[in-house]
């Protein structure tokens, strides 16, 4: 009860800081919004560049590497025909790996098959092809 | 009634306080905007500089991302001389996380990393044993050096995988460079008048082993 009448008797105050209130929540909120602008604005997302970066660099590697037995280069050899990408699969897939730095994982398509791992959906991923004599070979890499 | 009078001012300095952020906010989104780093420099110089490095007509390249040995003792002339748009700026090459350049202190500018080889060259020498005046060479090599050495008969022609590399109608006798394909094994035939006594030919071919290596490239303008 007392607090009600000192309510009253402050009926003025109470009132005038109603007003200051709320232009003090409003201040704040767009001194909020103002801030966002005043740190640095988000830096461009440089992962998906470096993915195509290390794609592209994957398929030249391999593309420049002499064969195993016979064909072009060794990447034609694996796309040549059924027979080769089955004898040559296992070892193309640790050349890959060793390629490829720790951090990603890969897929490598071939006109007879694919070595590597299944891509995940929803991650970012670098993919780069490269034409061979026998078809075109595609390096897909991603972050683990 | 004597409260809305005592509000009136209140409203009206609230409005003007107000207004005033508001404007303030607008002027510093609009600083913000117009100083935003719209053309990345440090990622521009580092992304061509790590193309340059990798390029296959690139003095530190052997061919596309096979990078020669020397690029580990890079001096920061040479850098300067061979890749002109880091002049200037603070820049490091890594080649599997060791330094092996830096000028500056480029923490904080862009990185860009890149899958190459590093291929180290040797040279083996023999003296071939020639069946029917032929040899296959062990590895594979871009370049053989022969020197030729026929006692009492005539070299005229060497092939390699049945192609021509030498040729002399007057006998050849003496060292030769050739050129050969390093995708395919490499048999080298002599064409000669008599049989080449064991001894007659010496070859030095040149295998390359290569390692995989990241380089990293960071610059910071």
């Amino acid at each position: 009860m007392s607090e009600t009448g000192r309510g009253i008797r402050g009926q003025g105050r109470g009132q005038l800081s109603l007003s200051v209130v709320e232009a003090g929540i409003g201040v704040v909120l767009v001194l909020a919004v103002a801030m966002g602008f005043a740190y640095d604005l988000p830096a461009p997302d440089t992962r998906d560049a470096q993915l195509e970066t290390y794609a592209e660099d994957a398929v030249t590697v391999l593309a420049g590497e002499p064969p195993r037995h016979r064909g072009a280069t060794r990447l034609a050899e694996v796309a040549r025909s059924p027979e080769t990408f089955d004898r040559e699969r296992d070892a193309f897939e640790r050349r890959v790996d060793r390629i490829l730095p720790d951090n990603l994982l890969y897929r490598v398509e071939t006109p007879h098959g694919a070595v590597g791992f299944r891509e995940p959906a929803g991650v970012a991923v670098g993919e780069a092809t490269v034409t061979t004599v026998e078809g075109d070979v595609t390096v897909r890499v991603w972050y683990a | 009634m004597t409260r809305a009078q005592a509000n009136l001012p209140a409203l009206a300095v609230a409005l003007v306080l107000l207004t005033a952020t508001a404007g303030l906010s607008v002027a510093l989104a609009d600083a913000a905007f117009a100083s935003v780093d719209r053309d990345p420099a440090d990622r521009r110089v580092a992304d061509t500089l790590s193309d340059r490095l990798v390029a296959p007509e690139s003095p530190t390249t052997r061919r596309a991302n096979v990078l020669r040995e020397r690029v580990l003792s890079l001096s920061r002339a040479a850098l300067d001389r061979s890749f002109p748009v880091v002049r200037g700026h603070a820049v490091r090459l890594e080649v599997d996380g060791a330094t092996v350049l830096d000028r500056g202190d480029p923490t904080g500018g862009a990185t860009v990393r890149r899958v190459v080889l590093l291929a180290r060259q040797q040279s083996v020498t023999l003296v071939p044993t020639l069946d029917r005046n032929a040899t296959t060479l062990p590895r594979r090599t871009g370049r053989v050096t022969l020197t030729l050495r026929p006692a009492n008969a005539t070299v005229r022609t060497v092939r390699a995988n049945g192609r021509v590399v030498l040729h002399d109608p007057s006998g050849l006798n003496g060292t030769y460079d050739v050129r050969v394909s390093r995708f395919e094994t490499v048999r080298l035939a002599f064409a000669t008048d008599r049989p080449l006594a064991p001894g007659s030919v010496e070859l030095t071919y040149y295998p390359t082993r290569t390692t995989k290596a990241t380089l990293a490239v960071t610059v910071d303008v």
